[in-house]
């Protein structure tokens, strides 16, 4: 009798221990993360929008990492540039560490950019990324809603114009929310260790 | 005393030539490969001006695009540019995340090595061509330190 509450008592003990560890890592898990600014709180949400291969949403890649771009394939400079080095930090990554990271291109011209134009184009970069585009309303209240300032032309004279743009690569946790914002001077190098520190 | 007259005619001639139209130096010009898909692309070069007037482009066009138009990226935004300032003595360079020319409307896909035309029109109304080579820039997206020193060493000008 004496000896089964002393086991009792053993296990419980063992079991607040065990508790108590597990809440360190979590916690320790949870600092390892780089903090959030305000701003980047205030804004993101779950999206969903056409590639030539279906529907994807933004939380479908929960558990990985997406750098996440807004752009046109129309764009001679900074898509081009933003691709590029998404793909570059991505191929900087281990293997193991590239399997959770995905490039995501959402289009903000649907009047020139097809989905199948969207995956011939992010394919050019890297294989993996995907290119989505939607309604001229849908990408309206994700743009609202991500931040993004962009303007298009409402009758442009000819299929020839340009669309300006915000021009940030937003780094999206592994919970679906934006934590940072790479811009086109950020080296390669800071990118890659804000990668690294959000990798689940 | 003939040759004294000629030579000063010849001096005058060209000076009145040189204040005449602008011409700036075209340095390590070249234009981004396209993925296949797009008809876009933007060209880069550094534009210096030997002259002692600023000179100021006021259009660009090239054989092989649409049309074309200057841009310039501000505070993380895109922007096309009415006119692009180069000034007496000074440099401007057009490079990635900055300013470029952007070519609009390819008539033909661009091979990494063509050469393209392109030519700038000045605010006094004379005109420059210069050729640019077509590169494909995914391997350096390293970002714009590494263009920069591409650039560098492609360009032969260096301040002393």
């Amino acid at each position: 009798m004496r000896g089964s509450k002393r086991l009792r008592r053993r296990v419980g003990v063992a079991l607040v221990l065990l508790a108590a560890a597990s809440a360190a890592i979590w916690a320790h898990g949870r600092r390892a993360h780089p903090p959030v600014p305000g701003y980047m709180q205030r804004l993101g949400g779950d999206f969903a929008l056409d590639s030539a291969d279906g529907v994807v949403r933004l939380s479908g890649f929960r558990g990985d990492l997406v750098l996440l771009y807004f752009g046109y394939t129309h764009c001679p400079d900074a898509c081009p540039m933003a691709l590029g080095r998404m793909a570059a930090v991505i191929r900087s990554l281990s293997p193991d560490e590239r399997r959770h990271v995905h490039g995501l291109f959402v289009s903000l011209d649907p009047r020139r950019d097809t989905p199948e134009i969207l995956k011939k184009y992010v394919r050019f970069y890297d294989p993996s990324f995907v290119g989505v585009t939607g309604s001229p309303e849908a990408l309206k209240g994700i743009a609202a809603r991500w931040r993004i300032s962009y303007s298009l032309p409402e009758h442009p004279k000819d299929m020839n114009y340009a669309v300006e743009h915000s021009t940030f690569i937003y780094l999206i946790d592994a919970e679906g929310r934006p934590v940072t914002l790479f811009g086109d001077d950020t080296p390669l190098a800071t990118m890659r260790q804000d990668i690294e520190a959000w990798l689940p | 005393m003939k040759k004294t007259v000629w030579m000063t005619m010849l001096a005058i001639s060209l000076l009145a030539t040189g204040a005449q139209a602008a011409e700036l130096h075209v340095q390590g010009a070249w234009v981004r490969l396209p993925p296949p898909v797009s008809d876009t692309a933007a060209a880069y070069a550094l534009f210096g001006n030997p002259g002692k007037q600023d000179v100021r482009i006021t259009g660009v066009s090239a054989d092989v695009a649409a049309s074309a138009m200057l841009h310039s990226m501000a505070g993380g935004r895109m922007e096309t540019l009415k006119h692009a300032d180069v000034p007496a003595g000074g440099r401007v360079r057009f490079a990635p995340g900055g300013m470029h020319i952007m070519l609009m409307g390819l008539k033909h896909p661009l091979t990494a090595g063509d050469t393209i035309r392109i030519d700038l029109r000045y605010a006094d109304g004379s005109h420059q061509g210069f050729d640019a080579v077509v590169r494909d820039a995914r391997s350096d997206a390293g970002g714009m330190e590494h263009m920069g020193d591409m650039h560098d060493m492609g360009g032969m000008e260096h301040p002393h």
